[in-house]
C-alpha cells in the first residue's frame, strides 16, 4: 500500500499544475514531487520524514517507487485519469483532494508542494528540469552513471551548503516560492555554465 | 558532489537582484501573491498577442492598496479575458483586479515609480520583461535571449511544434544567440569551419528548455559516418525516442580552406541515418525509435564573375530538398526531414 503522503502529493501536484498545463506526464509528477522534497529540506524538514524515497533513473531523472505506486493505485480507483500518456485529476479525484487537503498531517508539506508547482509560473518546465538535474544529488548520480538513492548523506552536505547561503542571503521567508525560484535560477545558470565549458573542450 | 563545485556567490547575487526576492523584500506575502497572479496572466496574454509583434509598452499591475491610482483618468472596466485581448493597443496599462475583472488604459501609468510603491508592476518594453517594485527595476533574465519575452511560451507538447517554432523564431533570422556564432561574416553568407557543434548545441538547448519536463534531450559524444546521430530525444515513461541527425548546407571557410555542401549532403545524411536505424533496431528493444534529419540551410547562389544579388542570396529560401528514396514515405521509423533556412543579411 503506498504511503498516504505520496498519494496526497500526487493529488496536489496534479491539482496545482492543471491550471498551468492541463494534464501532465508521470515523469513530471516525479520531478515536482522531488523538487517539493528538496524545498522541504530547505524548510527544515528531515529527509526521513518525507514519507518516500527517490532514486535516479538511468537517464539521470528523479524517480520514486512511492509516487509510482500511488499513481497506479489512484488510476485504479478512478481518482486519476490518463489520456495520451498524460495524467489529470478526475472529478472524483478533485472532490477527494478537497476532502483531505485540510488534514493537519499534510499542512506543512503543502507549503513545499505549492512552492514547487508555482515555480512553473516563473520559468519553463524544461528549465526547471535542467535546474533540478544540476542539484548535487542528481548531478553526482549522473557522474557515477549509477541508479542510486538520492539525497543521501554525501550529497546532503553540498545541498545544505547551498541552502545555508540561500537562507542567509534571503533572510526569513514565509513564502517558499521565493527561495525555490532563486535556487532553480542558480542551478539553471550552473547547468548552462557547465555545458558551455564542456562544449568549449569538445570544439 | 562537493559544495565547492558550485559558485555559491551566484546564490547571493540572485537573492539580491532577482525580481521574485526583490518583490518579496518590498511587499512580503501580498507581493508574491500578486506576482503569481501576474505570472499566470502573462503567458495567456502573450498566447493571444504575440510579443514579437507588440509595438509599444504594455504595463500589467496589481494594486496592493486600493487607494492608489494607476492613472488620473478612469480605466475601461472589462469583465472577460476575450474583451481585454480585443481592447489591448500598446502603449497600454492593464490592471488585474482581485475579483477577476480588468481595467485598461490606452496609456502608460501617470507615474510608474509612484505606482510601484503600492502595486506590483510589470512592464513589457523593447523585448524586455521588467518588474518594478517600490521604484526598483528588475529585468527578468531570459533563458533564451532570442525570444521576445521570457513569458511567451513555456513548453511545446510535441517535437514537431517545437521544431517549427525553432525554425521560424530562432533560425530564420539567426535570432538564437548560440547559432549566431556559426556565421563567419555579418552578412551571413558563409559559415565558420565545422559549425556543426554550434548548430547541435543551439537545437539541443532550445529543445531541452521548451519540450517540457518529461522529455530528455541528450547530445551524442561520438558523431561520425557510422554514428550519425547528434541528439537523442527521449520521452520518459512513454518509451519513445527520436534520433536527430544534424547536417548543414552552404559554404564554411576560415579564409583559406573552404568546404561547400549541397543538397547531396542532405540526401547522404538521410541514407546514413536509415542505415543506422537498421543496424541498431535490435538494441532499441521495446522502445519506439524514429529517426529525423534536420538540415541547417545556409546556401547562397554565388555565381562566378557576378556580385551576389538579393535574389541570389535568397535563392534557396523556398527550395525544398527532394529525397530519393523518399524514406519518410516508405518507412514508419523515419520522420519527414526538416530544413531550416537561415536568411542572409543583405
Amino acid at each position: 500500500m503506498p504511503d498516504s503522503r505520496a498519494a496526497f502529493d500526487v493529488l496536489q501536484i496534479l491539482k496545482y499544475l492543471k491550471g498551468r498545463f492541463g494534464a501532465i506526464s508521470e515523469a513530471e509528477v516525479h520531478l515536482y514531487s522531488y523538487l517539493s522534497c528538496l524545498i522541504g529540506i530547505f524548510g527544515g524538514e528531515p529527509v526521513s520524514e518525507w514519507g518516500y524515497e527517490f532514486a535516479s533513473t538511468e537517464n539521470g531523472s528523479p524517480f520514486s517507487e512511492g509516487i509510482s505506486a500511488a499513481i497506479t493505485l489512484m488510476r485504479s480507483t478512478g481518482h486519476v485519469e490518463s489520456a495520451g500518456g498524460l495524467l489529470s485529476l478526475s472529478d472524483q479525484g478533485e472532490y477527494f483532494y478537497l476532502g483531505v487537503k485540510g488534514l493537519s498531517q499534510y499542512a506543512r508539506r503543502q507549503l513545499f508542494i505549492v512552492a514547487a508547482t508555482n515555480s512553473a509560473l516563473a520559468m519553463p518546465s524544461g528549465q526547471i528540469r535542467m535546474a533540478i538535474m544540476e542539484e548535487p544529488s542528481l548531478r553526482s548520480a549522473r557522474i557515477t552513471q549509477g541508479s542510486e538513492m538520492l539525497v543521501s548523506d554525501a550529497s546532503l552536505d553540498a545541498l545544505h551548503a547551498q541552502f545555508r547561503v540561500l537562507s542567509e542571503a534571503l533572510g526569513h521567508v514565509s513564502d517558499f516560492f521565493v527561495p525555490a525560484v532563486v535556487w532553480l535560477t542558480f542551478l539553471s545558470k550552473a547547468a548552462e555554465e557547465r555545458v558551455r565549458l564542456e562544449t568549449e573542450v569538445v570544439s | 558532489m562537493r559544495a565547492d563545485d558550485y559558485d555559491l556567490g551566484q546564490v547571493v547575487s540572485l537573492a539580491k537582484q532577482l525580481y521574485v526576492p526583490v518583490i518579496y523584500r518590498h511587499f512580503g506575502d501580498p507581493g508574491t501573491e500578486a506576482l503569481r497572479k501576474i505570472l499566470d496572466f502573462l503567458p495567456k496574454m502573450f498566447g493571444r498577442r504575440d510579443p514579437e509583434l507588440v509595438n509599444g509598452d504594455i504595463f500589467v499591475c496589481i494594486l496592493l492598496d486600493e487607494a492608489v491610482e494607476v492613472n488620473s483618468v478612469a480605466g475601461l472596466l472589462l469583465k472577460t479575458f476575450d474583451a481585454l485581448i480585443d481592447a489591448i493597443k500598446p502603449p497600454c496599462t492593464i490592471q488585474l483586479t482581485f475579483d477577476g475583472t480588468y481595467r485598461v488604459w490606452l496609456a502608460i501609468p501617470d507615474d510608474v515609480v509612484a505606482l510601484s510603491k503600492k502595486a506590483v508592476v510589470y512592464q513589457f518594453s523593447g523585448r524586455r520583461d521588467i518588474f518594478i517594485a517600490n521604484g526598483d527595476e528588475c529585468v527578468v533574465p531570459k533563458i533564451l535571449s532570442s525570444l521576445a519575452s521570457a513569458f511567451a511560451a513555456t513548453r511545446y507538447r510535441s517535437l514537431e511544434d517545437a521544431l517549427e517554432e525553432y525554425k521560424v523564431g530562432l533560425i530564420r533570422s539567426s535570432r538564437c544567440e548560440i547559432f549566431q556564432g556559426a556565421w563567419r561574416d555579418p552578412q551571413r553568407l558563409e559559415l565558420k569551419p565545422k559549425p556543426e557543434h554550434i548548430m547541435r548545441r543551439s537545437l539541443e538547448r532550445f529543445l531541452q528548455i521548451y519540450l517540457g519536463a518529461d522529455v530528455e534531450v541528450h547530445p551524442e559524444h561520438i558523431v561520425d559516418e557510422s554514428h550519425p546521430v547528434d541528439l537523442r530525444v527521449f520521452w520518459n515513461f512513454a518509451r519513445q525516442e527520436v534520433l536527430i541527425e544534424v547536417k548543414w548546407l552552404g559554404i564554411s571557410t576560415d579564409g583559406q580552406t573552404r568546404t561547400e555542401y549541397t543538397a547531396a549532403r542532405a540526401r547522404s545524411g538521410a541514407k546514413q541515418l536509415v542505415e543506422y536505424l537498421d543496424e541498431n533496431r535490435v538494441r532499441s528493444g521495446s522502445r519506439e525509435v524514429r529517426g529525423m534529419l534536420v538540415v541547417f540551410d545556409a546556401r547562397r547562389r554565388f555565381r562566378r564573375g557576378r556580385a551576389l544579388s538579393h535574389a541570389d542570396a535568397f535563392y534557396y529560401e523556398n527550395r525544398e530538398i527532394s529525397y530519393m528514396p523518399d524514406y519518410a514515405a516508405s518507412r514508419s521509423d523515419f520522420d519527414e526531414p526538416r530544413r531550416f533556412f537561415a536568411e542572409p543579411k543583405v
